[in-house]
């Protein structure tokens, strides 16, 4: 019995001893700066660290770990620090507004949109917020997502023109910004494997550049979500592979992703020549994405093979207007007052995008 | 006694050893709970480390993880180290294009001049034919011969043949396009130029005849390329001729500035005018169709055009490549009246919506899915653009972010061939390019581009050949197998340098085949003919086009590149007339001649 309570006493005092002989939280910073001054990356982190872990209000040490978020290409760490030991829920709009740039310039797409879905939630009048909100899917070509999200924000207050315009050409054009969104969306995956988001929208930017067997590879092990086996299933059509589209695309369109839906129905109906099929195909796909340039010279295509002339040069002319509402979103200064603004949103209502005529129009009551 | 003494005095050490032992036992164990004390608060001093880094990953449930690599992309970058050129020395070509003289800023010394495949005296050799410009302000005072014919002599061995009998022309020259046109079996020429062009047709021995139907048809027009084809399917070639801007010559030339400094100005401060399409009766004479086919409603400016059956429905199509303007592609609706349908089609305009400054055309079956794609070249800041046939007649530009893409960004693009260099069944690309004027801040000479082709479309070719190191002021550029070694080789013209004849030393060459085509029910050249190649390694399918690229005209022979297979399966042939010819089991290394209607071939 002695013996034990003997030995519970050292092991408290070499407990104890441990605890004084640890240095300082100013030593442990002073250490850490040193390491970081030698680029001794590891062992600053671990330094600072336990710095922060031993006073949260420690400076020096929130200071050596931001740094360290950089080089060592975790941008958790600088996310962590800004988000604290906070419930998410409760940060403040700019705490919001600042953890979802980190996230976003991390490329930690999934997080940010979580943030500023959050952060709107609570703070829907922040213009910082909605305007995150609603680009971020700009950056991974979902032009889909991005309309919802404008037309959310619409409701509540004013968009910015220049990202109508912005939204206006990634509608209309599939490749817009593909080669420049492929980087980001690469790094996006290396940092978080798991976000659906910038799979789909990295796959979006090989489709667009013909690249058609990349995008089959990067959807392969995912194609049990749906929304990834639609878009592997395009890839698929588009390449030719009836048996494995056809095999790959659901039996019902889901909610989102319709157009995606439609346009590889329409293709496997052309390979197999059932020309009334692909005309219902692309005049559905037309339907949801009646900006879209590709889905619409597609849609003329089948007509002129079944001979539709009425209904070809119908659709020809709203080509064209689409082709005119694609060169206006190039160059946001052609498009700088009102009356540019009004004609631009009755062009979009002449090709049957009315969600969108009533976007450019609200900018334009500006 | 002393025994018991010795005894008890053993037990009491034992006792003490005993004691001894116990205490070292104690001690160790003591000192064990010391260190697992100091560890513990080792450890807790780890645990209160800060992780809400972690902790935010796991939340989120994030997992990095490197993005594994394309299994192509090895393949592609071995592959780009297969194709090279060398720059022939010593055969006798001494052509340079001389576009003018400095400080006038000429709109027309911008587009330089081309260069034809032409075997004019029927000895299966092709010569080489240049257009030459001169000064085109004072080119109606010109006495200067500006078409330049070189015989081929030996292999890469050429003699100007000079004064050629026939040709007398002496106007400001862009284009040359070499063509059977009267179905003699002797190739004829036109020359297409500054507010002058000339048609000369073969005498068959070493002369030629100049046909004043089609001098009158042109007038003086500036005409750029001039296409080819079989427009109506009646065994003749009719021809297309993309016209380029109107500049009447009362008015003084307008100079434009940038950046401080002279520069010439774009087509748009001149008049941009309609095409021509000539229809060619079979009895040397031919009428212009320009008005009543529907062409002349649209005023572009015109460069490159290409005239081929894209849809393989049994009519050709006409793609018209213009230079700040969109592009147009005409559809035959009924003989002899077209349909404009470029927007629906996906070609007005490249895949950003964007107008471009397209210059040449290169048309054939890149991605290798049996259909016919079509690929411009463009102004610097625009890249070249490959529009893919995806549907029927629906092309999808599919440029960026690929290798045409970062290869053509910063230069101006003209002549665009395809070619299978090493023989491996998929078409490379040889780009000739060349900026228009000295910009502030861009090069007036360009580096040319090859592009090494693969199943995952185009690379820069890593080994293209010292020539295409230097930059030059290139522009027309035509295929043909100029050493006769089984392997299409390249000439081109090159403004303000000597020609230059780059002969194909592709290191990992596959097997290949030659065909020569003679037209019986379609014209006599078969130009348009579309062939199907089957191999064990699959189908690729070409069209035979001379008039393509810019201002300049191809070998009539068709070389096709087999890979590894040893034999041509089945060479399917469809004929412009409709008629389809098969042919079986061709060897390797074969050159064949096939005669239209006919089961036997020649070799």
């Amino acid at each position: 019995m002695k013996f034990l309570l003997l030995s519970i006493l050292f092991a408290i005092a070499g407990f104890v001893f441990q605890t004084f002989r640890r240095p300082t939280v100013e030593e442990l910073e002073y250490q850490a700066s040193v390491a970081w001054n030698e680029t001794k990356l590891a062992e600053a982190e671990q330094l600072a660290r336990q710095a922060l872990g031993r006073s949260g209000n420690s400076m020096r040490a929130q200071e050596i770990l931001t740094k360290l978020a950089g080089p060592l290409q975790r941008p958790e760490i600088e996310l962590a620090l800004v988000i604290g030991s906070k419930d998410i829920s409760k940060l403040t709009e700019p705490q919001f507004a600042e953890a979802g740039r980190i996230a976003l310039y991390g490329n930690l797409f999934r997080v940010a949109d979580q943030l500023f879905a959050q952060g709107i939630e609570k703070y829907p009048g922040s213009y910082s917020l909605q305007r995150q909100y609603a680009s971020l899917p700009g950056l991974q070509l979902n032009a889909e997502e991005m309309q919802k999200r404008l037309m959310q924000w619409s409701q509540r207050g004013t968009l910015p023109k220049d990202l109508v315009v912005t939204f206006l050409g990634l509608a209309s054009i599939d490749s817009r910004g593909a080669s420049t969104a492929e980087d980001w969306l690469r790094a996006s995956l290396s940092a978080d494997s798991n976000d659906v988001e910038s799979r789909l929208g990295l796959a979006r930017c090989f489709l667009a550049m013909g690249r058609y067997r990349e995008c089959i590879q990067l959807l392969d092990e995912h194609c049990h979500n749906p929304r990834v086996a639609i878009l592997q299933a395009v890839a698929y059509a588009t390449e030719r592979n009836v048996a494995a589209a056809s095999r790959l695309l659901p039996d019902t369109e889901l909610t989102s992703m319709r157009s995606e839906f439609w346009h590889a129905k329409g293709l496997i109906c052309v390979e197999q020549e059932n020309w009334n099929g692909a005309e219902r195909a692309f005049l559905n796909a037309v339907h949801d994405r009646p900006l879209n340039k590709s889905l619409r010279s597609r849609y003329c295509e089948i007509l002129r093979r079944l001979k539709k002339t009425q209904e070809e040069l119908i659709q020809a002319e709203k080509l064209e207007k689409v082709i005119r509402i694609v060169q206006a979103s190039m160059n946001t200064q052609q498009i700088s007052d009102r009356s540019s603004l009004i004609s631009l949103a009755e062009m979009c209502s002449e090709v049957d995008a009315d969600d969108v005529a009533q976007l450019v129009t609200s900018v334009a009551g500006q | 006694m002393m025994l018991r003494n010795w005894s008890r005095q053993l037990q009491v050490n034992r006792h003490i050893s005993m004691r001894n032992r116990h205490l070292l036992l104690m001690m160790i164990c003591l000192f064990g709970m010391t260190a697992f004390g100091f560890l513990l608060g080792q450890f807790e001093e780890r645990r209160l480390a800060w992780d809400a880094d972690r902790q935010l990953l796991a939340e989120f449930d994030i997992q990095p993880k490197s993005l594994p690599a394309y299994e192509g992309a090895e393949a592609e970058a071995s592959a780009a180290l297969g194709i090279h050129f060398d720059a022939a020395t010593g055969s006798g070509v001494t052509f340079a294009y001389d576009n003018g003289p400095e400080d006038q800023f000429h709109l027309a010394e911008t587009l330089g001049g081309g260069v034809g495949a032409i075997d004019f005296d029927g000895d299966a050799d092709f010569d080489l034919v240049f257009v030459d410009g001169g000064n085109p302000v004072e080119w109606p005072s010109n006495r200067t011969q500006r078409v330049l014919l070189f015989r081929c002599e030996n292999t890469l061995q050429y003699r100007p043949v000079a004064p050629v009998s026939g040709i007398a022309w002496t106007g400001y020259g862009h284009g040359c396009s070499v063509a059977d046109v009267n179905n003699d079996g002797f190739d004829d020429l036109l020359v297409t130029g500054y507010q002058s062009s000339a048609f000369y047709v073969n005498q068959g021995d070493g002369t030629f005849e100049e046909s004043d139907i089609l001098k009158k048809l042109t007038g003086d027009k500036w005409c750029v390329t001039g296409c080819w084809s079989d427009l109506d399917a009646d065994g003749d070639l009719d021809l297309y001729i993309a016209c380029y801007a109107d500049t009447p010559r009362t008015l003084p030339t307008p100079v434009c500035e940038s950046g401080g400094i002279r520069v010439h100005c774009n087509p748009h401060s001149y008049q941009a005018v309609t095409d021509l399409l000539l229809e060619n009766l079979g009895d040397g004479d031919f009428v212009d169709r320009s008005n009543s086919s529907g062409i002349a409603a649209y005023r572009e400016y015109g460069m490159g055009g290409v005239a081929a059956d894209l849809d393989r429905n049994g009519t050709v199509e006409i793609f018209v490549a213009n230079d700040g303007d969109r592009n147009l592609l005409f559809q035959q609706t009924t003989p002899w009246t077209y349909e404009e349908i470029a927007l629906t089609s996906g070609v007005a305009f490249n895949g950003q919506g964007e107008t471009m400054g397209s210059m040449g055309v290169a048309c054939a079956d890149f991605d290798r899915n049996g259909q016919l794609d079509l690929l411009t070249t463009n102004f610097s800041h625009e890249s070249n653009a490959l529009f893919l046939q995806v549907g029927s007649l629906t092309f999808a530009d599919t440029t960026q972010g690929t290798a045409i893409d970062r290869s053509s960004r910063s230069r101006v693009g003209w002549s665009a061939i395809p070619i299978d260099a090493d023989s491996d069944q998929y078409l490379d690309l040889f780009v000739a390019n060349g900026h228009v004027t000295q910009m502030p801040s861009e090069d007036w000479a360009q580096r040319s581009s090859l592009l090494k082709g693969g199943p995952d479309g185009f690379e820069e070719s890593r080994d293209a050949g010292t020539w295409f190191e230097k930059a030059w002021h290139a522009r027309g550029a035509c295929r043909a197998d100029l050493n006769n070694d089984g392997m299409d080789d390249l000439a081109v013209s090159l403004i303000d340098a000597p020609a230059a004849l780059l002969i194909n030393k592709s290191l990992s060459s596959g097997n290949r085949i030659q065909l020569r085509f003679f037209g019986t029910r379609s014209c006599r050249s078969a130009e348009g003919a579309i062939v199907e190649l089957e191999t064990a390694s699959g189908k690729t399918v070409h069209v035979l086009m001379r008039n393509a690229g810019y201002l300049a005209s191809n070998s009539s022979v068709m070389t096709l590149g087999l890979g590894a297979d040893p034999m041509a399966d089945t060479v399917r042939i469809h004929w412009p007339s409709g008629v389809i010819q098969e042919l079986h089991n061709i060897a390797a290394g074969q050159s064949v001649s096939v005669i239209e209607g006919r089961t036997e071939y020649y070799q």
